[in-house]
């Protein structure tokens, strides 16, 4: 009787598993993309990252840029964060992931492909092979507002004076051009990553690439009018602070979030990022005060961001002592790169982008290559631990990201300006940005 | 974060030649290109129609609705605007075999004059408008600081904050009140009677 159950139930669920498997058949999966081995704890810490750098933007960056500006800009400056918040997202999912995360093909070493286009097959159970215990709809994500903050980081050189249309199409351009084959380059398995640059969390392909292209936006786009003359302090600190807190705090998800996962590496970034972050504080808060008489609230957080630009890629690679002594190096050199650079050579870094992002993305990418150490992360030996070569090969992904950043920025901003115009006229810009670009005004 | 390794052999400048084509021939492979020329006349129509005034006002709105009709055509029809571009690409390297490879060159060029001439002719209609006419009182503030009567508006940047101040007083074309709330600011205005 048992038996003839049994054969029974066989026969009967037979058919049923077979048609189970044949209408769900396994995915073909893309080059770049894996199963997914689901890991909850992972999962979460990403969920959360992802929102604390999407923090930095909105509205740590809104915050932190309007309060820089003079009283007539702030709208239009905090809006411009808003702004590209939104645009780089729509672009990201059609066609900004694609090109940055998947594989090229014949072109991998310089660009991916179109296997993300529309983000098609992102569906649930498959994950990126840089993050295989996440979903690549995490992955993707988190991704995405590494895009979103590194355009917005532009905005600080050209604030006070660049029109709103044109800033959308330039950055419409600039992510496409630049911001995604320099990601690929570094991290989705393009050629300085394969050439053994170490970028934990975008050094080069987020700080030193913005701050370029920053440099250049500022050199074409001129003086704003009255620089040097006028009066340009900034109009509330207090802004300033809070913004500059929110990007501090958001900092824990961009450098611990690029472990990809809840572990090991994830907590020493973290240590690292707070350390780095005081010590700049700390040394740029006494440069200041021997040279220009008091510490300022401004040089204060400028130095906390500088410290938090340096450790960026060399947050899950160096020790403590490294990260230590990266901030308080990174401290005095964005100091002299703020100050003394833009006196020196005259140009107008209005938020000090270039000063900041760029000079502090510059010595953190070749600090990593001194203080980076196989102890910490085994993908990493630089000076200390008995590679040299390292440093050498620092400095080849900063030239090629910077130079490549800086010829096809100043192409797009002659595109731009041929086709909508660059800046506000004079009239506008002395109206002021909230009024002339928008029409309304915060007071 | 780890590193998917790419093939290597690489020569020294291919990066920085071979990205820009690759990206181009990608946007060319996702037919994107009338999306990418739609979004951007679109943008161009709105610059034109927030800087304008008059008769280009009604142009402006026009070009904008094709535009956003362009863009909307792209999801259906997709780079529709790529078929007729090649061939009259190849219509006018048809009448020019000899100078095939200067084509592009005078396209360029032309586009470039193109984009000058209007902003040549978008300065002359600031300038017409004159929102900052030379008046007594400013001729007066600027000859203080040497700065000739009836210069261009672009002059009005070496005046003193004091004098821009006069200046915006002077300017009754365009005051300052213009300002209007946005229509979601009008929406959270209290009643007259609120107390």
């Amino acid at each position: 009787m048992k038996r003839l159950m049994a054969f029974i139930l066989t026969s009967l669920l037979l058919p049923a598993a077979a048609y189970a498997q044949a209408t769900v058949p396994e995915p073909v999966l893309p080059a770049h993309a894996v199963k997914l081995q689901l890991n909850s704890g992972d999962t979460s810490w990403m969920l959360m990252s992802t929102a604390l750098v999407l923090l930095m933007t909105i509205p740590g960056l809104a915050l932190f840029y309007a309060g820089m500006v003079r009283k007539k800009n702030i709208l239009a400056t905090a809006a411009q964060s808003f702004a590209i918040t939104a645009v780089i997202t729509v672009l990201w999912a059609i066609i900004g992931y694609s090109l940055s995360f998947t594989n090229g093909g014949a072109n991998h070493a310089f660009v991916g492909g179109l296997d993300r286009l529309f983000l098609h097959g992102l569906m649930p159970g498959v994950a990126h092979s840089l993050a295989p215990t996440i979903p690549e709809s995490v992955f993707m994500t988190f991704q995405m507002t590494f895009a979103i903050i590194t355009p917005a980081l532009i905005c600080g050189a050209f604030a006070d004076r660049m029109k709103f249309s044109a800033l959308l199409a330039f950055m419409t351009l600039w992510l496409l051009l630049v911001y995604a084959p320099v990601a690929h380059w570094v991290w989705g398995g393009g050629f300085l990553g394969s050439m053994g640059v170490l970028d934990f969390a975008g050094g080069t392909v987020v700080h030193f690439n913005a701050g370029i292209a920053g440099l250049v936006c500022t050199l074409v786009l001129g003086h704003r009018t009255g620089y040097g003359s006028e009066e340009m302090s900034p109009h509330n600190l207090l802004y300033a602070l809070m913004g500059a807190s929110l990007l501090w705090v958001g900092w824990y998800g961009f450098n611990a979030g690029s472990a990809v996962a809840a572990n090991d590496l994830a907590g020493i970034a973290m240590m690292n990022t707070q350390i780095a972050a005081a010590a700049a504080t700390v040394s740029w808060m006494f440069v200041e005060w021997a040279f220009a008489k008091k510490p300022s609230v401004l040089g204060l957080l400028s130095g906390a961001v500088a410290g938090l630009v340096a450790i960026t890629p060399a947050a899950g690679f160096v020790a403590p002592d490294g990260a230590l002594m990266i901030g308080l190096i990174a401290g005095v050199v964005c100091y002299i790169g703020a100050v003394w650079m833009k006196k020196l050579f005259g140009y107008d870094d209005s938020l000090d982008a270039f000063g900041i992002h760029g000079v502090g993305g510059a010595v953190g990418a070749v600090l990593t290559g001194v203080f980076a150490t196989s102890s910490i992360n085994s993908l990493g030996k630089g000076l200390i631990d008995g590679n040299p070569d390292q440093i050498y090969t620092q400095l080849l992904g900063l030239g090629y990201a910077g130079l490549y950043c800086a010829v096809v920025t100043f192409i797009i901003l002659m595109f731009v300006g041929a086709t909508l115009g660059l800046r506000v006229s004079p009239e506008e810009e002395m109206e002021g940005l909230d009024v002339t670009q928008h029409g309304e005004r915060v007071h | 974060m780890a590193t998917v390794p790419a093939e290597a052999g690489i020569g020294l400048l291919d990066p920085l030649i071979q990205t820009p084509v690759a990206v181009f021939e990608l946007l060319s492979a996702a037919h994107a290109n009338t999306l990418i020329f739609s979004v951007f006349a679109c943008l161009a129509a709105l610059e034109l129609f927030r800087s304008s005034t008059g008769i280009v006002l009604y142009f402006a709105r026009f070009a904008f609705a094709i535009t956003v009709l362009a863009i909307v055509a792209t999801v259906q029809y997709g780079d529709f605007l790529a078929a007729p571009a090649k061939a009259a690409l190849s219509v006018i390297m048809a009448h020019q075999p000899a100078e095939g490879q200067q084509t592009a060159f005078i396209t360029t060029l032309s586009l470039v004059t193109a984009g000058a001439a209007y902003h040549a002719g978008k300065a002359n209609v600031q300038a017409s408008r004159a929102p900052y006419r030379s008046t007594t009182h400013q001729a007066r503030a600027s000859a203080k600081r040497g700065v000739k009567a009836g210069d261009k508006p672009g002059r009005l940047v070496d005046l003193s904050l004091a004098d821009r101040l006069l200046v915006r007083k002077m300017n009754t074309s365009r005051p300052i009140e213009a300002a209007r709330p946005s229509k979601r600011m009008q929406t959270y205005q209290a009643p007259r009677n609120w107390s």
